[in-house]
């Protein structure tokens, strides 16, 4: 019985496939091409939306682990009590080193200040507020794209540099990011003056100004100058590490480091990201309101066209079902058809979005933030599998649903109304 | 081979219509019969319930002793397929399929070979005189060849009975003698049981029996079987 109902099964699937390829190849070639573009355009238009939205998260990651937090940022204990500086900070980063998979450290040391330019030298002195960062330059090169690869003028620090200082492009002035607030163009070699928080008043010479695109205008000093500035020593504000993704996870690295300082702060890139990770994620929820549009339009355009079909063979449908075709059959060919232009609309969607539209940003790209972010289309093997899955059961609802509308109408009334 | 007895058909509506009052008649295997009478009297919708298209609601029929009555739809559906052929007054094939193709359809929904059921289908079509028109699809065909593929397709899975309803009623009168001469030839060198309705009087030339209609009530049998009203 159970071999008979698969007999019965695979000739009631034969019959429908035969149905349904004379009707996909004998029927009309304009309607086909047209019903498979719109198909195509829809599932592009819903994978490059999501892949341009995966990009810009993944960029933006990238980003802010290339040029603010790395992959884990230490601060001091809060518990306690809030303490402001690591102390030790060399023995800390030698034992955080220890740990498989952790490439490299450097220390910061974070204050704020004022920086003033007098350009004409006429008493007038312009001011900008900003973070000021102490740096050991040779170690924040292993963690951090650094100042030194983003310098638009001048060089960069070195270790003993305590009387040089480098600034942003944005608080420099005149160069093209303009903000509301300037030094007026200070260049290299100009003098500022740094009023910090604590009081401390220096006066420094711009060595290098550099593109502060991602930076958000800090100005770097040397740690050996921050530590005359603050009154510290071996200390730093905030620890970055750099690690392996191949060798653990994010918390797995993060567990490691408690284990070792269970007082430090210990958090990963996710708790830098910030404004933009709300920014990230209202993006992402208009991904899948757009996502889901096109998934619409796609389900619309098969409903209406099969629709329109099985109405159109309604009194065919029902010679079929007179001469002994039994209903299944019909509608399972109506839903291979659907299938069939749904998995065209799926490939030439695919070849649009993987052979033209990812190659060609990699070849020609599109800046999001010059010489930083590039527009880029980025997928997970999971959200390529999910949005063709979703065009799949789209175009099944689509194809079987007015199939079944059709066909299970009474034989006398498919046939003579 | 089919046993009608007291078989009624009402449509209800606004104003219910009784399409059949009480109809009982008998047909026996290989009987050519023709169901005539007046537009209206009932013939067609008697073909829809014994080619169990349409469900009577009174009486009962049986067809070699299955009862045409207490069938389920999909029962129903695998009996047509099975032990029916249908003609159709206007033919009624696939326009995607080509010839042979509508011819062998419903073998290949019985799940019979594909090498058979082609060979069966080339077979029939020499048959009804179509053999060299297997390949061309049915707007290449005049009303007469369709209605012989018809008939071909009709025979595919061969059929107990063969109910035609009106096959003529579209086609001039040439064609009209060729389709009533192909079923004439199917019922004496096949023993093809036929049942076919028509209103032309020139086709009780070909049949055994004719069983006359008249609001919804068998008026007369003439060439033999009893007549039996309620």
């Amino acid at each position: 019985m159970i071999r008979n109902s698969i007999s019965n099964a695979i000739s009631d699937l034969k019959t429908s496939f035969f149905i349904a390829w004379k009707s996909i190849t004998r029927g009309n070639r304009s309607t086909l091409i047209l019903l498979v573009a719109v198909l195509a355009l829809s599932f592009t238009e819903m994978m490059f939306i999501s892949g341009v939205v995966s990009g810009m998260h993944y960029s933006t990651i990238v980003a802010a682990k290339k040029y603010l937090c790395s992959d884990m940022v230490i601060s001091p204990p809060e518990e306690p009590q809030v303490k402001e500086f690591i102390t030790s900070q060399a023995k800390v980063r030698a034992q955080i080193e220890t740990i498989p998979g952790v490439v490299a450290t450097a220390r910061h040391y974070a204050t704020a200040g004022s920086v003033s330019f007098d350009k004409e030298k006429n008493g007038k002195f312009k001011s900008v507020s900003a973070a000021v960062i102490g740096i050991d330059p040779e170690n924040e090169k292993r963690v951090l794209v650094t100042t030194s690869q983003l310098m638009l003028e001048g060089e960069s620090l070195a270790a003993d540099d305590t009387d040089q200082i480098i600034i942003g492009s944005a608080a420099a002035g005149g160069y093209q990011v303009k903000v509301a607030n300037d030094l007026g163009g200070a260049r290299v070699g100009d003098k500022v003056r740094l009023t910090y928080t604590n009081g401390v008043m220096r006066e420094y010479t711009v060595k290098g100004v550099y593109d502060d695109t991602m930076r958000s205008s800090q100005i770097f000093i040397t740690a050996k100058e921050a530590e005359s500035v603050l009154s510290v020593y071996d200390s730093a504000t905030q620890i970055v590490v750099k690690t392996d993704p191949n060798f653990n996870t994010s918390s797995g690295y993060i567990m490691k480091v408690k284990d070792l300082f269970p007082d430090l702060k210990v958090q990963g890139y996710e708790a830098y990201l910030g404004m933009l990770d709300s920014m990230l994620q209202a993006v992402n929820f208009l991904n899948m309101i757009l996502s889901s549009i096109s998934i619409l339009v796609a389900a619309i355009t098969i409903f209406v066209i099969i629709y329109v079909n099985a109405i159109s063979k309604c009194r065919q449908i029902g010679i079929l079902k007179a001469i002994g075709i039994n209903q299944k059959i019909i509608i399972n060919a109506y839903i291979i058809q659907a299938f069939f232009y749904t998995l065209c609309g799926i490939s030439i969607g695919s070849w649009l979005i993987f052979g033209v539209v990812q190659p060609s940003l990699e070849i020609h790209p599109v800046a999001m933030v010059p010489n930083m972010i590039n527009l880029a289309v980025v997928y997970t093997t999971a959200k390529v599998v999910w949005g063709i899955l979703s065009f799949v059961i789209a175009g099944y609802l689509a194809g079987w649903i007015p199939a079944w509308m059709v066909a299970r109408k009474d034989i006398l009334k498919a046939i003579w109304g | 081979m089919i046993k009608v007895v007291n078989l009624a058909r009402t449509y209800f509506g606004k104003v219910p219509t009784l399409a059949l009052k009480g109809v009982s008649f008998d047909v026996a295997e290989g009987e050519f019969v023709a169901i005539m009478g007046r537009s209206g009297s009932g013939k067609s919708t008697l073909l829809h319930q014994l080619g169990l298209i349409d469900t009577p609601t009174g009486g009962s029929f049986l067809i070699d002793d299955t009862d045409g009555i207490k069938l389920s739809d999909i029962e129903k559906t695998k009996f047509r397929l099975n032990y029916l052929g249908y003609v159709f007054q206007d033919y009624a094939l696939i326009t995607e399929l080509n010839t042979i193709e509508n011819v062998y359809l419903p073998a290949m929904a019985l799940g019979i070979g594909s090498k058979i059921y082609k060979k069966r289908a080339a077979e029939l079509l020499d048959l009804v005189g179509l053999g060299d028109r297997m390949e061309h699809y049915p707007v290449e065909l005049s009303g007469g060849e369709q209605q012989r593929v018809a008939i071909a397709r009709a025979l595919i899975n061969n059929p107990k009975i063969l109910f035609a309803d009106e096959p003529t009623a579209n086609l001039d009168t040439a064609s009209s003698e060729v389709v009533l001469s192909l079923f004439k030839k199917l019922n004496v060198e096949l023993k093809q049981t036929v049942v076919m309705v028509t209103h032309e009087p020139d086709d009780i030339a070909y049949v055994d029996r004719v069983i006359w209609m008249r609001d919804g009530l068998v008026d007369r049998i003439e060439g033999g079987g009893p007549l039996k009203n309620d």
